[in-house]
Formats: C-alpha cells, structure tokens, sequence
C-alpha cells in the first residue's frame, strides 16, 4: 500500500497545483467571465518565485510577491477590458497570455531567455500542497454559497437582470479578473517549486488549451469539476498507457482526444454533472422502491 | 528590388491566410463555433492530397480538388459527431458555446495525432514534379506561377464567398441563422441542413489552403496547423466575424505588418504582431473593422 | 473414481505451478524503463529513439554479454510534457526498474533529473542537449554529446573551400539551438577567418518564410547556415534555391523525409553530425548495416542515439555481472562511472566522456554532405579535442 501511495505521490502534487490552473479558469467562468488570464499569471508566478528564489529571498515572501503581482495586473487588465464579453474577452486575455510569453523571451539574464530558469530551489512537501489548495477550495466552495453566490450566479446568466437587481456586477467581475489571477499565480509559484523550474512554455497555447479543457471535461460549474477535470487530464496520459494491450498504448493520444470529445458532447456539465445525475438517478430509484 | 519582393512574399501569405482564415469567421459567424480543430483539418486535407500525388498521377487541380473534398469532409464528421448532439442537447448559449470548444480540442487532436501516426511525425510533400515551378518577370517584380495560383485562388475564393453569402438563397439562411438560431427555423430554415454545408465550406477552405501551402512550402508537418490558427483568430477579430471583406482585409494587413517585422531584423517577435493585433482592435474597436456589430452580445 | 479425478487435478495443478516458477525459466530479467517522447513537440525523434532503443536491446540480448540476464525495457510516451515525464519518473523510482534511458526533450529532462537523482535510479539522458542537466547529478548522463562540441567543424570546412561570407538563420527559442547561432556561431566565424553578413531569427513554431529567405539571399553571402529544426528545412531550402542562391547550404540536422521533399536542392548541403551512415568506424559500419537488415532503410541520429544509449548501459551491466554482482541501481551507477572512463565503440563511433562531469558524452564527429539524398564524409573531427 505504501509502495503504491510512494509511486504515485508525485502525480497526487502534480494534480494539487494544476488544480489551481484549473480553479483560476473556473472561478471566472463562473462568474460569466471568460477571462484565460489565469493561465498568463500562472507563468507570472512562476517567474516571480523563480527570480525570487534564485536570489536568495525567503520562500514564504516570494509567494506571496508573486501573488500580488498577479493581483495588481489582473486589477489592471480587468479594467482595460473592462467592456469585452464572452469570446472576445477570452480572445483579449489570450492575447494577454501570448504578450506575457513574449515578454518572459526577451526578458534577457532575468527571465533566462528562451531557456527560462532552472535550479530553483524551495521544496515543498505533499502535506503543504494539500493544505493550500485545502485552503482555496474552502474559500471557493465559501464562494459558491450565500449570497455571494447567488450574485454570481445571476451575473453569469444575466448581466443586465443583475444590474437591474442593483447587484454590483462591476466589482463582481473585477473581483473574479483578481482572484483567477492570484490562484493562477500560486498555482504557477508552486509548479516551480515543484520543478525547480520556470521555462517559456508556461505561458504557451497549450498550457490555455488544458487549462480550458480541465475545466470544461471535470464541469466549470464547481471548483470540484476543476479538481476533477485537473486529475483526469493529468491521469489520461498515464493511465491510458498502462492499459495498454501491447501495442494498443501507441494510440493513446487517439484515445485521448476522444475521450475529451465524447466528454465535452454528452456531459455538458463535465464529469461533476454526470456524477451528480448518477446520484439523483441513484436516489430516485431509491425512492421509488422506497415507497410502495 | 528587395522592397518589391516583400510586397509579393505578403501578398502571398495574405492569401494562405485569407483562405484559412475565412474558414473560421464562416463557422464563428454563422454557428458560434469557435473551431480549434481548423488546423488539424487543414494540416490533414493537405496530407490527403500529397498521399494521392505520391499514388497516382494527375493533374495539379485534381489534387487541390482532393485537399478540399478531405477538409469538407472532416468538418461535416465534426458536425455530426459534435455540434449537432450540442446543440440539441444544450439549451444555454454560453455552455454550448464552452462545451462546442472542447469538443474542437478533442477532434483536434484525434486528427492530429492519426495525421502524425499515419506520417511518424515527419514531413510530408507532393513528389518532386506533381508541380512544376515557373517564374515570371513581371517588370517590377519577379513572381513564381505557384504565388500567383495562389493569391489569384484567395481572391477568387473570397469573391465567390461574398457572393454566396450575399446573394443565394443558402447565404441568406445561412445568415438567418447567424443572426437568431432560434428565429431562423420559423422561417423555413433547416438548421441542421445548413449547419452541415456551413461546416463543408469551412473545411474545403482549409484544404484548399493546406493544398496550396504544402506545394508553397515544399512541405508540411502537422505543427504548421497550430502556427496558422492563432493567426487566424486575429484575422477573424480585426477583420470583424462574419465579415469577409473584413476577413480579407485583415489577412493582408497582419500579413504586411509580419512581413515588416522580420524584414526590419526583429523575427523572433513576428508572433507579437498578432496578438498585439488583438489588443489592440479589441479596446478600441470591438467589432472589429467590418463587423456587423455583435460583437459584445453580453 | 474420484481419487483418481482428484490426483489428476492435482497433477495437473502442480505441473502447471512448477512450469510457472521463476526458476524453472533460464534468464534473469533486468527492468529498465524507457522514457521517450512519442507524441508532442518531438515526436519525430522521439520515435526513432524508442526504435534505436529497441534494436540496441535486442542487440546486447543476443550477444551473450550479459550471461543468464536479459533486458526488459517499459517504453513510456512522456506526451513532450514535463509534469507527465515527471509523474512517470516517480512511478519508475519505486518500481523494479534499475534504470531510466531518456527523456530526450531537455525541458521533460530538466523536470526528471532531480528526480531520478534522489531517488538514486541512474539516468541516461539522450539528445536533451540543455545546459546544466548532467550537472544535477552523479545519477544523470548525456549520451548524446551537446551540438557545440562538434559543430564547429562546418565553419573549418567552408574556410578550407575558400569561402568568406556567411548569412545565417536560427531558431530563437530552443536554449541549444538557439546557442549554435547566438553564441558558438560568431566565434567559429571568427577563428576561421570567416565573416558574418546576415542574421535572422524566427521563433519555432514559424511557417512562412519568405521575407528571411528574400533578406538572407540579398545579403549575396557564399554560404547560408540554417539552425532550423527539420520540419522548416523544406520551405527553406526550396525557397532559398528558387531564389537563384547557388552557394554552398549548411545545417544542424536534416531526415530522409526532408531530403526527398526538396530533391535537387537540397544537393551539396552539409552539416556536422555525430552520426552518420557514411561513418566508417567499424561499430558504426556494423550498427547501421544491422538496422537496414531489421529495419530497412538507413538510420537518423536519433536511431543511432537510441542504440548507443543501450550500449553503454550494457557494457555497465556486463561489468556489473562479470563482477558477481548483483544487478541493481548502486551497483549499475558504479559500473556506469567505470565505463565512462574509457568510452564505448558504438553507432557514432567511438564514444568518450568530458573531461569535467565524466557524465557528457563527446565524440570527434563528421561532416558529411548529401548529394541525392546520399551523405558521404568530407571532413574527420579531432578525437583527442573536446571541442572541434
């Protein structure tokens, strides 16, 4: 049993962190704010931690600098797009995303240029991922609930019905730009302290593309579809190579984007929506034979 | 002498990227379908139609034929295996909107990775003498017959479209449909019918633009989609969606400043130019240059 | 009756039991795992390298070397991802596997090494030709040698052919290549009385072409040097001689796939290169005439990187054996180290170790130049320089 739980500990952190890549997707998705900036302060934070770490600054600060930094842009970001909606605005903050790679590029001996930075060192144990990203589930799923909840939820389906209901939606949405991209940026500072790297492709296309995709195939309508679509995009690689019939596991990108396309049509509200239909299935039947 | 030559070399990729790109404001446009797997389908067609160059021999225009039959038929399969089951089972704009997008990353990939089996990864190409390549002088600029096939196809292709969309009964539905999916079907329209062809025209520009740049480049492997479609969507956002006018124009204008870019020494920034684009059109003109003002539907 | 069916069944179960224990089979099983990037960013030479590793298994298998023992290798596909190459690399860490061979993209290598490195699993890097990986650790080898350190043969061989002016082109966002054309380029430049009349950069990921193509032939050089990655080799090599350029085109690397994509232009181009199937050493001459009669056709590099990268594993696992020993991951580190002081003989010829790390492979490398898609060596690097 140890032997297992030991073989897979570094997929069990791998999962933490990239769940706060997908929770800084999800927050703004709920929120009716397709902002992917998240993904651009995840490279921040990277960086940040690296720069940071590489001269000699204390890991607690380090953090913490380079969420504020994450936090200060995105303020700054929100309100320049302040009047974008739906594709626009994701295209905007993909946009954003691709100028904070061109920027890590010829950023010269800080950034490391094209090779980004490497030998960070500030190790992080399992027990500390798990209670940050504890803690940021917490403040979600505190998010999700009440009347901070209910506002958001009016705001994503119907900006105008907010407004009319003197719902701020305004703040509302600055407040979600913000948080997608401090949760981003932590995300990004402990994937280096995990890699003890930080290189260009952090802020790549690719990194967007999973990013959205996570979220989408776990469900964006919780923080618990991002943890799940986290996980399950970062098992698929793996697991569907240990199925392999010899042979068979060559296919398994095929299978892969298959398996994200049959997500993506037939549970629109990701995996967390089949589970929770499976449920309410489970309990009518109970019902059912319950009653006579 | 050089000058002149940049004009035709951005004239040229204009033209690639017009033809791609109008394949994404066609499906943006009309059916909210923001298309990430325009690339793959484009890289494929182009495979296809190198595969029947290296079989059998014949005429140059077959293949291209070939190419746009292979993207057409790739984008009808995604239609039917994806955006038709989302749109009759997601009633909500924006989860369908969300949901259509990662099943073009899923398909995508699925195209990709059995384009990449089928060539180990490797580049592929016409046979040397499927095509051969003739330069003319004309007078201020020397111009290959492969630049001018293909800035003429652009042209022609765009016009063709504009008329379709414009002044066919198909256009009309099509732009029904673009205007209200719910309204149009109280009119007559058959949604699915339209959806369906709406997808061939998209893919068959892919092919016919993937067809075209393999024989340009001499070669092409399935990373060259990728390049193309971020490319594309600044194209489509400066241009305006739905508008090929705006398309075209904006395919030549990112063309001309990319050009500028690598021709001034700065090359490892050509891929800013694009994004910078984005910004740019977005704060101060949403809608693009010619869109038809739906940009912001909150 | 049933005394009988039941002696039968039990015949048959503890025949079948003794046909199934481990000592009733001869050979031993020695578990490494391959880490290649099949899919992704370098697929292309991902999959030569687990096909090169697979010859070169097959290869140490049947020699005999290994007595009683065999090599199994799990091939894992590491997607051109680190968090996925990293994941796989704990996984191997508390497995039975005493080794890891690859990965070869040298961000998924970056991300591996500290792993393997504490977790005490030698690792045998191939290709990843990032700056500061065998550094990590005594636990991490290259062995693939880094592309400076043999090509600055390219720059001797265009002095010898009288030739002065050279226009480059290079990638401006992968760390090794990106390198040649930055930094050794202008100095080999320098040292061969050479002189540098144009530089274009373009990021990786570029498809069109034309304006550096226009640019870098109008600065009417006698060469032009093109640090791209294969896949932009055939836009442009052909856009180069559909320019009317007729000099002499030198690269970093180049496949078959490409060669017949661009057919007579791409005559004449060189490169310099640890590999080739021109290279006459004898190990060279037997590894690339046993592929063609596996495999068919001729080798890439990444082949020949692949089989090497066994080799030496092999001859570590001999020594190890030979020894008495057990074969485990101390053990095998040990033998590695020993090896690594006289080199092996293997695809590229003979294979030795820097004189600093004693953990990067260098070897004296060829020019080789391609005429009809046939490469044919110019030019012999020094085997007693480290640097050519």
């Amino acid at each position: 049993m140890l032997h297992f739980l030991a073989s897979w500990e570094v997929f069990f952190q791998t999962v933490l962190v990239n769940a706060l890549l997908a929770f800084s997707v999800q927050i703004a998705l709920r929120a009716g704010v397709f902002s992917l900036a998240g993904v651009g302060c995840w490279a921040i934070g990277a960086y940040t931690l690296s720069i940071l770490n590489l001269r000699g600054v204390n890991t607690l600060v380090a953090i913490v600098a380079a969420v504020a930094i994450a936090c200060v842009v995105s303020y700054l970001l929100s309100l320049v797009l302040v009047r974008l909606r739906g594709l626009y605005l994701g295209m905007a903050t993909v946009a954003f995303n691709q100028m904070v790679g061109v920027a890590i590029i010829n950023g010269g001996e800080l950034t490391g240029g094209e090779m980004g930075l490497y030998g960070v060192n500030a190790p992080v144990t399992t027990l500390q991922l798990v209670i940050v990203v504890g803690v940021v589930c917490l403040m979600l799923w505190a998010m999700e609930r009440g009347v901070l909840g209910r506002a958001y939820n009016i705001v994503r389906d119907d900006e105008s019905l907010a407004e009319s209901l003197a719902i701020d939606t305004g703040s509302l949405r600055r407040f979600a730009f913000v948080l997608s991209g401090a949760i981003g940026a932590l995300g990004g500072a402990l994937n280096a302290m995990l890699l003890g790297i930080a290189s260009p492709t952090d802020a790549d296309f690719p990194v967007i593309v999973i990013a959205l995709t996570m979220v989408i195939v776990g469900g964006f309508h919780s923080w618990r579809g991002a943890l799940i679509g986290a996980a399950l995009i970062l098992w698929l690689p793996i697991g569907i190579q240990s199925f392999g019939i010899r042979g068979m596991h060559e296919w398994w990108s095929v299978v892969y984007g298959a398996l994200i396309l049959g997500i993506a049509v037939y549970f629109p509200k990701g995996l967390l929506g089949g589970l929770q239909k499976l449920r309410s299935l489970v309990d009518r039947r109970a019902v059912r034979e319950a009653t006579p | 002498m050089l000058a002149e030559q940049l004009l035709v070399n951005a004239a040229v990729l204009g033209a690639v990227l017009t033809l791609f790109a109008l394949g994404l404001s066609l499906t943006w446009g009309a059916l909210d379908v923001l298309n990430l797997a325009h690339g793959a389908i484009f890289v494929a067609s182009a495979w296809v139609a190198t595969r029947l160059a290296n079989s059998v021999e014949v005429p140059f225009v077959a293949l291209l034929v070939a190419g746009m039959a292979a993207g057409a038929l790739l984008a009808v399969v995604a239609e039917l295996i994806a955006f038709r089951p989302i749109r009759r089972l997601i009633s909500n704009k924006r989860q369908a909107e969300l949901s259509m997008v990662a099943a073009t990353v899923g398909f995508g990939f699925v195209i990709d990775n059995l384009v990449g089996r089928a060539t180990s990864h490797q580049v592929f190409s016409f046979p040397i003498g499927a095509f051969e390549f003739r330069q003319y002088d004309l007078g201020v600029f020397k111009a290959f017959n492969i630049e001018i096939i293909i800035f003429a196809t652009a042209i022609i292709g765009a016009l063709l479209l504009n008329y379709w969309i414009m002044r066919t009964r198909q256009g009309m539905a099509i732009r029904a449909i673009a205007f209200s999916p719910r309204i149009a079907p109280l009119l007559g329209v058959k949604v699915d019918n339209m959806a369906a062809l709406t997808m061939a025209v998209s893919g068959a520009l892919a092919g016919l633009s993937g067809s075209l740049m393999v024989v340009w480049t001499s070669g092409m492997d399935i990373s060259t989609g990728h390049s193309l479609l971020l490319r594309a969507f600044a194209i489509v956002v400066l241009g305006g969606v739905g508008s090929v006018k705006g398309c075209v124009l904006a395919a030549f204008l990112l063309a001309a400043v990319e050009t500028g870019i690598v021709a001034a020494g700065y090359g490892s920034m050509r891929d800013a130019a694009a994004f910078s684009l984005i910004i740019l059109v977005l704060l101060f003109r949403p809608q693009g240059l010619f869109g038809t003002g739906r940009a912001m539907r909150a | 009756m049933k005394t009988t069916r039941r002696m039968l069944v039990a015949g048959a179960a503890s025949t079948a039991i003794l046909l199934g224990m481990p000592w009733a089979h001869a050979q031993e099983t020695i578990n490494i795992t391959a880490l290649v990037e099949q899919t992704g960013a370098i697929a292309a030479a991902g999959q030569d390298i687990g096909r090169g590793i697979e010859m070169g298994i097959d290869t140490v298998n049947a020699s005999g070397r290994l007595g009683n023992y065999k090599i199994v290798a799990d091939v894992k596909d590491t997607a051109s991802t680190p968090a996925t190459g990293a994941a796989l690399a704990s996984q191997v860490a508390s497995s039975d596997s005493i080794a890891i061979l690859g990965p070869a993209l040298s961000s998924v290598a970056m991300a591996v090494a500290p792993i393997a490195q504490r977790s005490g699993v030698p690792m045998i890097a191939i290709q990843a030709n990032t700056a500061g990986l065998v550094e990590t650790g005594d636990h991490v080898y290259r062995l693939t040698p880094p592309f400076y350190t043999f090509n600055g043969l390219t720059y001797k061989y265009l002095a010898q052919q009288g030739l002065k002016k050279v226009a480059l082109s290079y990638i401006s966002n992968i760390p090794s290549v990106t390198g040649l054309g930055r930094d050794f380029a202008p100095k080999w430049i320098e040292a061969n009385g050479l002189e540098l009349v144009a530089e274009e950069t373009m990021p990786v990921n570029t498809t069109d072409f034309s304006t550096t193509i226009a640019k870098l032939v109008a600065s009417n050089p006698d060469a032009i040097g093109l640090y791209n990655l294969d896949t932009q080799l055939p836009a442009l090599i052909s856009g180069i001689r559909r320019a009317g350029f007729t000099g002499q085109l030198f690269c970093y690397a180049i496949s078959p796939a490409t060669l017949s994509a661009v057919g007579d232009a791409g005559d004449g181009i060189v490169l310099s290169i640890d590999y080739s199937p021109a290279l006459d050493d004898p190990s060279s001459v037997e590894f690339t005439k046993a592929f063609g009669e596996k495999y068919g056709g001729t080798p890439t590099i990444y082949h020949a990187n692949g089989y090497d990268s066994v080799l030496f594993l092999g001859a570590a696992l001999e020594k190890v054996i030979a020894g008495g020993a057990k074969p485990d991951r101390e053990n095998l580190l040990a033998a590695m180290a020993e090896v690594a002081q006289t080199g092996i003989d293997g695809a590229s010829g003979h294979l030795r170790f820097d004189s600093q790390t004693h953990r990067d492979a260098r070897v004296a490398g060829v020019l080789v130049q391609y005429k009809g898609g046939v490469p044919s060596v110019l030019l012999k690097g020094d085997p007693n320089v480290e640097e050519q």
